[in-house]
């Protein structure tokens, strides 16, 4: 089954299809073939076209960690189901956090009328301050309710705008 | 005499400390919090002692809990390592003042050096070329004395570092909400919210000189370190010598930062900062610590800056003279951060579920993480420090890049990508550059495109892979598996 693997910004439709040690490889449009194997210490062997590299992988639920050719690679990974959407297109009334850190201040709560490049809410992780900006003029419909001083996970909604 | 060192930090630096209290047969404590209990740096150590939470300021910045475990444990002194406690002249004080060795300059140089607005008037009053900026305090008619030094200018903390509590000011409508965010952050950050305003250099290069003095006035310089590359004003790469300078700047740069010491009665290690732009340089800051950097200038020199701290500081005079400090070869300094460098450098915190250090003649790794263990956003996003040496410029850059090739770490975004990619880059390689360097050359990179093994890879390893066989082993010919020519789906 063809999955989507993303790397940073961008996806590759990919697909894999294992025979023994040998494997065929379908990355968007092109194929490779391949040979592998696992060796003692939980690296993998791969040759693909005459080329030997030596890898390594770790796993976390749809992350996977990567290192070849001397580089370190998070990708994620999506299988694909037909006629899904893929991804939501991202919603600008819906602010989330970027990271995993500690709330420092709320500048603003329900009902409050703000201007866009106004800062509603500070965050700080690894000793540094992120600032989350209106992205455009509203009203808050929803601010996060956690205390200040909290923990704030990645991807958690710090506030909501709806029309004045 | 000094036989028992508390090393009042964490991460890679008290891991550095601890290393350098053992080869001189000194015991070392480390002091942690909850989520650092199984961090190097406590596993390392002869003894360790709980703190606190996670929040510094209940644990590696309490003055009292430090202290205390420096008692208890029978401690001669205290080593505060970089960032925390290590510029807090209060702290200095109370630790010499509880009958313990503080491993570091007097607590009044902390003091005067912290304050920025007082160490540049005093700089320039001694004749250290200082930046063109308001002398004392913001006050009055900020407009008219921004107007006064012109812009573009630069609002800082004036007991800032590290970047934190400074803004760019380019026009005069930018400047009030430039002042409150600095002020902030300064708040937030240095419990002190007074700040400078000074020109702004368009184009500098940060250039610093490490300074070792000793108790009974012997101050000597161990030449300069390049750390123009930096993003969001913190260094990520470093290296000695510099290669803007030729040796007369070098000799004026080396001797002007000896001179800043020798005002001050320096003792111990510190870093007199430079800015260095159109052949001139200018007075940024001393830092009267060890830099996180220190290992480029160990590296060229020759000269353990630690063990030094802890000599001196235990009253030993410099057994060696200006003279027989020589810069040799070239040194380069990489840090690894848990950062993602095409996401704004936002942190990125995370378990380390593989880690393999390079090796190989000439390859240093200063490390505070290890295999197993959870970054958390609590701290620094430091994880490790790869340091190169060779004989020249050119053959330093191949090694760091061969040295990052076999960074192996897995489990969280780093920066290894990125650092890899400058290394590679002509404008790196050329030298020709500024503090500006990341925005100008990498503001929008992005990680190329994997290789085909990167994606077989994260696709072949969830499955179960065949064992490495042999080529002699016999393999049943009749076997599906044997069988190249039709392909199976994989289950």
């Amino acid at each position: 089954m063809a999955e989507t693997v993303t790397i940073g910004s961008k996806s590759y439709s990919v697909n894999i299809r294992r025979s023994g040690s040998s494997f065929r490889l379908q990355i968007d449009d092109r194929d490779y073939d391949g040979e592998f194997s696992r060796l003692n210490n939980g690296s993998l062997e791969i040759i693909i076209d005459g080329r030997r590299s030596i890898t390594y992988s770790e796993k976390k639920l749809d992350d996977s960690y990567v290192f070849a050719d001397g580089i370190n690679y998070v990708l994620r990974r999506q299988s694909q189901k037909v006629g899904s959407v893929v991804q939501d297109e991202p919603r600008e009334d819906l602010v989330m956090s970027p990271i995993t850190g500690k709330l420092l201040d709320r500048k603003g709560e329900n009902g409050s009328s703000v201007r866009e490049g106004d800062v509603i809410i500070v965050l700080e992780a690894m000793k540094m301050e992120h600032r989350l900006r209106s992205p455009r003029d509203g009203i808050i419909s929803r601010i996060t309710s956690i205390e200040i001083g909290g923990q704030v996970k990645e991807g958690e909604i710090m506030f909501e705008l709806e029309d004045e | 005499m000094i036989k028992k060192i508390l090393i009042a930090n964490r991460g890679e630096i008290a891991c550095r400390i601890i290393k350098a209290c053992k080869e001189m047969q000194i015991s070392a404590v480390a002091v942690y919090s909850d989520v650092d209990s199984e961090s190097p740096h406590v596993l390392m150590a002869d003894e360790a002692i709980l703190i606190g939470p996670a929040n510094p300021s209940e644990s590696y910045l309490d003055f009292d809990k430090i202290v205390d475990a420096a008692k208890q444990t029978n401690s001669d002194a205290i080593h505060p390592g970089y960032g925390f406690l290590s510029e807090n002249g209060d702290f200095a004080k109370y630790v010499n003042d509880s009958d313990l060795v503080f491993i570091g300059p007097d607590p009044d140089t902390i003091k005067l050096m912290g304050d920025k607005a007082e160490s540049k008037k005093m700089m320039a009053e001694a004749g250290v070329p200082t930046i063109p900026g308001n002398d004392g305090e913001l006050s009055g008619n900020v407009d008219a004395v921004a107007r006064d030094i012109g812009y573009p200018l630069m609002v800082k903390a004036a007991a800032g570092g590290g970047g934190k509590g400074m803004r760019i000011v380019e026009s005069p409508e930018e400047l009030e909400s430039a002042i409150e965010a600095a002020s902030s952050e300064a708040r937030n950050s240095f419990g002190n919210d007074t700040l400078i305003l000074e020109k702004y250099l368009d184009q500098p290069r940060h250039l610093e000189v490490q300074i070792l003095g000793d108790q009974q006035g012997n101050v000597i310089h161990l030449y300069e370190r390049e750390c123009s590359i930096q993003r969001r004003h913190q260094k990520i790469i470093e290296e000695s010598p510099s290669p803007a300078i030729n040796n007369k700047l070098r000799k004026m740069m080396c001797e002007a930062a000896v001179k800043a010491a020798k005002v001050v009665n320096y003792s111990n290690a510190g870093t007199v900062e430079f800015l260095f732009q159109d052949g001139k340089f200018y007075f940024l800051e001393m830092n009267t610590r060890i830099q996180v950097e220190h290992g480029v200038t160990e590296m060229v020199c020759g000269i353990d800056l630690v063990k030094w701290q802890i000599r001196v500081a235990d009253g030993e005079a410099l057994d060696f003279t200006q003279n027989d400090v020589k810069q040799r070869g070239h040194s380069i300094e990489c840090r690894v951060y848990a950062e993602d460098p095409s996401r704004d450098f936002l942190p990125t915190p995370g378990l380390i579920r593989k880690m393999i250090l390079p090796e190989g003649s000439g390859i240093r790794n200063d490390v505070g993480v290890s295999e197993g263990q959870e970054v958390t956003s609590d701290y620094d996003p430091l994880l490790a420090k790869v340091v190169v040496w060779d004989s020249c410029r050119n053959s330093a850059i191949n090694r760091m890049d061969y040295a990052l090739s076999n960074f192996i770490i897995l489990g969280l975004i780093t920066n290894q990508p990125f650092l890899r990619d400058i290394m590679k880059s002509e404008s790196y390689r050329k030298a020709s550059f500024s503090t500006r360097f990341v925005d100008e050359h990498f503001s929008d990179w992005e990680l190329g495109p994997p290789s085909p093994e990167v994606i077989a890879t994260a696709l072949l390893a969830s499955k179960s892979a065949p064992e490495k066989v042999s080529t002699v082993s016999s393999r049943d010919p009749y076997s599906p598996w044997s069988n190249k020519g039709t392909w199976r789906q994989n289950i």
